[in-house]
C-alpha cells in the first residue's frame, strides 16, 4: 500500500466504519441486537489499530494530517477515549431509546472529526475537522429527544458553537491574507513576518476567540454548563474530553509552529485566559448543586490547567502536557460516565442531578460509586491517583518555565477546588441513603469502562512511570 | 508560495487600525444621533391601528405559531444536502481531463455515497409525505 493511504488509515477505518454503520442502521431490518453496537467498536479499534502502520520515515506523504509522535500519541488517545465512550453509552443509549444507526453513525464521524482536528498540518483540514466536530455533537446532543434538557441544549450549542465558526473562519482567511500560505506551520512560523504584524494578530486573536470557545475558556465559556447540564450524560461525556482535547492538540501545533516574536504576543493573552479559566471555574462550582453543573466548572478550570502546560511548552517540552492530557480523558469520562450509569431508565426523565440524588450511593453501589469516588479525587488532584501526579508534573512545568505567578494561582484554584469534589465524595460516603430515585443494574460494558477508567488512574498515580517513560519517547521525537 | 510582503504585482493592502476607528466611531455617533433626534423629536400617539403588526393594510388573522407540516421542511433539507453535493461535482467536471481516471474514480465514488444516502433517506421514509401508518 501506497505511503501516502497508510498515512490516512485510521481516519479511512472511521469514516467507513461510519458508513457502514449507517448501511446496517437502512437496509439490514433484522439484525442482532449488538450488531451497530460491535461495528462502532469494532471500527474505533482498527483506528487505532492502524497508528501503528504509519510509514516510518523522515518524510509525511500527507500535507494534510500529521502522522509523526504527537499526532499518533493523540490518535490513540482519542481512540480510547470513543472506545470508553461508546461502553458507557451502550445502555443509557437503550434505556433513553436513541441507540439507532443514527447514534453509533454519528459517533464514528464525530472520532474521525477529532481525529481530523488533532491531526490536521493543514488550515482547511482544521477548520474541516472543527465544523464537522460540531456538526456532529449538535445532532448528538439532541438526539434524546424526549428528555427534556436535550434539544434545548443542542440550540444554545449549536447558536454559540456557529458564532464560533464563523470567527475561525474569519481567523484563518486574515491569517491567510497576511502570510500567503495553507499550511499551519508555515504561516505562523518562516511566513509570518513582523512586517505583517497587525493582521497576524488579529487573525490569531480571532482563532483563538473561535477556539476559546469550543475549549470554553473564561470569557467564552457561557454555554458551557448549560450544555453539559442538558445533553445527555455518555455524550457530555465525550464532549468534554474528546472534543476538548482534538482542539488543544490543535492548539499545542499552533503554539509550538508559530515564529518567536508571535509567541511572546501569544503568551501574556494565554496567561491570563489560564488564570481567569482556573480561578472562575474553581469558584463557580463551589455552590453549584447539580452534579453535572459542578462538572462542567470543574472541566472548565482544568482547561486552564491544560493552557497552563501549554504556556510552558517550549522550556519544558510537551511531556506534562501529553500526560495531564490522559489523566483529564480519562478521569472526565469517569465521572460523567459513571452519571449515565446511575440515572435513571425511563426515557422522560433527566440524569441524575442534584448532589442530594447521590447520598448513599457509594455504599449501595460500590463499583459504580468507587468509580465515581476515584475518578473525583483524582479532579481534585489528590494523592493515591492520576490526577495528583499530573498536576505534580503541570506545575513543576510551569515553575520551570518561569511562570511562577501563574502557577501559585492554579494551585491556589486547586485547593479551593478540594472542596468541590470532596462535596460530591460526602454525599456518596458519609450520609444514609435516602430513598429517591432507583438505580438500574449497571450492564456488562459500562461496568468494565468503569473498572478500566479505575484501574488506569491509580495506575497513574501510584506507578506512572511507563507512562511517562513513553511519553519521553515521544517528546523526543517530537 | 512566497510570502504576500515579497508579492511585487498586487498593489499594497494597508489596513490601518486609525482609520477603521475613525469609521467606528462616526458610525456610532451617527446612529446614537439619529436615534435620540428621532425619539426626542417625534411625537407619540399610540393608537390600535397604529400598533397593528402591519401598519396600513393587512388585518392580522389566527396565531403566529402554527403548526407547519414537517415534510417541507424535509424535502427543503434534503434538497439543500444535494444541491451542494451538486456543485462539487460541477467543480470535478470542470477539471475533469486534469485530474484524470484517480479523479473520475474519487468522483464515482462519491456520486456512490450520494446515491446511497438518497436511498438511505428513502428507506428511512424520509420521502413520505403524510401521516403513516404505526409498523
Amino acid at each position: 500500500m501506497s505511503d501516502w493511504l497508510l498515512s490516512m488509515l485510521p481516519h479511512i477505518c472511521l469514516g467507513m466504519g461510519g458508513f457502514l454503520v449507517f448501511c446496517a442502521g437502512g437496509f439490514l431490518k433484522e439484525r442482532p441486537a449488538d450488531l451497530l453496537f460491535g461495528m462502532a467498536l469494532a471500527a474505533v479499534f482498527l483506528a487505532g489499530l492502524t497508528v501503528f502502520f504509519f510509514p516510518q520515515g523522515a518524510k509525511n506523504p500527507n500535507k494534510m494530517l500529521d502522522i509523526d509522535a504527537f499526532g499518533a500519541y493523540f490518535y490513540l488517545l482519542l481512540a480510547v477515549i470513543t472506545i470508553l465512550a461508546l461502553l458507557f453509552a451502550r445502555q443509557y443509549a437503550r434505556h433513553k431509546g436513541f441507540s439507532g444507526d443514527e447514534f453509533y453513525g454519528i459517533l464514528l464521524f464525530a472520532a474521525l472529526s477529532m481525529f481530523l482536528t488533532a491531526g490536521a498540518l493543514h488550515w482547511l483540514a482544521f477548520f474541516l475537522g472543527v465544523e464537522f466536530l460540531s456538526i456532529s455533537f449538535y445532532v448528538l446532543i439532541a438526539l434524546s429527544t424526549r428528555q427534556p434538557g436535550s434539544s434545548e441544549a443542542a440550540l444554545k450549542y449549536f447558536i454559540m458553537g456557529s458564532v464560533a465558526g464563523a470567527f475561525l473562519a474569519f481567523g484563518i482567511a486574515v491569517l491567510y491574507a497576511a502570510t500567503g500560505s495553507m499550511v499551519i506551520a508555515d504561516s505562523l512560523g518562516p511566513y509570518a513576518v513582523p512586517a505583517q504584524q497587525n493582521l497576524i494578530l488579529l487573525g490569531f486573536s480571532l482563532l483563538l476567540v473561535g477556539i476559546g470557545f469550543k475549549l470554553s475558556l473564561v470569557p467564552f465559556h457561557f454555554w458551557t454548563p448549560d450544555v453539559y447540564q442538558g445533553a445527555p450524560a455518555p455524550i457530555t461525556a465525550f464532549l468534554s474530553t474528546g472534543a476538548k482535547l482534538c482542539l488543544l492538540a490543535a492548539l499545542v501545533r499552533f503554539g509550538t509552529a508559530s515564529a518567536e516574536w508571535l509567541w511572546d504576543f501569544i503568551t501574556p493573552v494565554l496567561w491570563i485566559i489560564a488564570a481567569l479559566t482556573m480561578v472562575w471555574g474553581n469558584i463557580a462550582a463551589l455552590t453549584q448543586e447539580r452534579l453535572k453543573r459542578l462538572l462542567a466548572y470543574s472541566s472548565m478550570a482544568h482547561m486552564g490547567y491544560l493552557l497552563m502546560a501549554l504556556l510552558a511548552i517550549r522550556e519544558s517540552g510537551p511531556g506534562p502536557f501529553l500526560f495531564y492530557a490522559a489523566v483529564y480523558g480519562l478521569m472526565d469520562l469517569g465521572v460523567f460516565g459513571s452519571v449515565a450509569l446511575l440515572s435513571p431508565v425511563d426515557p422522560e426523565t433527566a440524569d441524575r442531578e442534584d448532589l442530594a440524588a447521590y447520598r448513599g450511593i457509594g455504599f449501595s453501589h460500590p463499583l459504580i460509586g468507587g468509580v465515581l469516588a476515584v475518578s473525583l479525587l483524582s479532579l481534585a488532584g489528590l494523592p493515591p491517583t492520576g490526577g495528583f501526579f499530573g498536576k505534580f508534573v503541570l506545575f513543576r512545568a510551569a515553575l520551570s518555565g518561569e511562570f511562577e505567578a501563574l502557577a501559585v494561582i492554579g494551585i491556589l484554584a486547586a485547593i479551593v477546588s478540594v472542596y468541590v469534589y470532596l462535596k460530591v465524595i460526602v454525599a456518596l460516603y458519609f450520609s444514609p441513603r435516602t430513598g429517591g430515585i432507583p438505580v438500574p443494574e449497571p450492564p456488562l460494558p459500562g461496568r468494565a469502562a468503569g473498572i478500566i477508567v479505575m484501574v488506569l488512574l491509580v495506575w497513574m498515580g501510584v506507578f506512572p512511570s511507563p507512562f511517562l517513560e513513553f511519553i519521553g519517547r515521544i517528546a523526543g521525537g517530537f | 508560495m512566497q510570502p504576500i510582503v515579497n508579492a511585487a504585482p498586487l498593489s499594497p493592502w494597508e489596513p490601518n487600525i486609525f482609520s477603521m476607528t475613525l469609521y467606528g466611531v462616526m458610525v456610532t455617533a451617527l446612529i446614537a444621533v439619529l436615534l435620540f433626534i428621532s425619539s426626542w423629536l417625534g411625537q407619540k400617539k399610540p393608537s390600535p391601528e397604529k400598533l397593528r403588526v402591519y401598519e396600513s393594510g393587512i388585518i392580522p388573522t389566527g396565531t403566529a405559531r402554527l403548526r407547519y407540516p414537517v415534510p417541507f421542511y424535509l424535502v427543503a433539507i434534503f434538497f439543500l444536502i444535494f444541491d451542494v453535493e451538486g456543485a462539487f461535482i460541477f467543480s470535478w467536471a470542470i477539471a475533469c481531463e486534469n485530474l484524470g481516471w484517480s479523479g473520475w474514480f474519487q468522483i464515482t465514488f462519491f456520486i456512490f455515497v450520494l446515491v446511497l444516502g438518497l436511498v438511505y433517506i428513502w428507506v428511512k421514509g424520509g420521502l413520505e409525505w403524510g401521516p403513516q401508518a404505526k409498523s
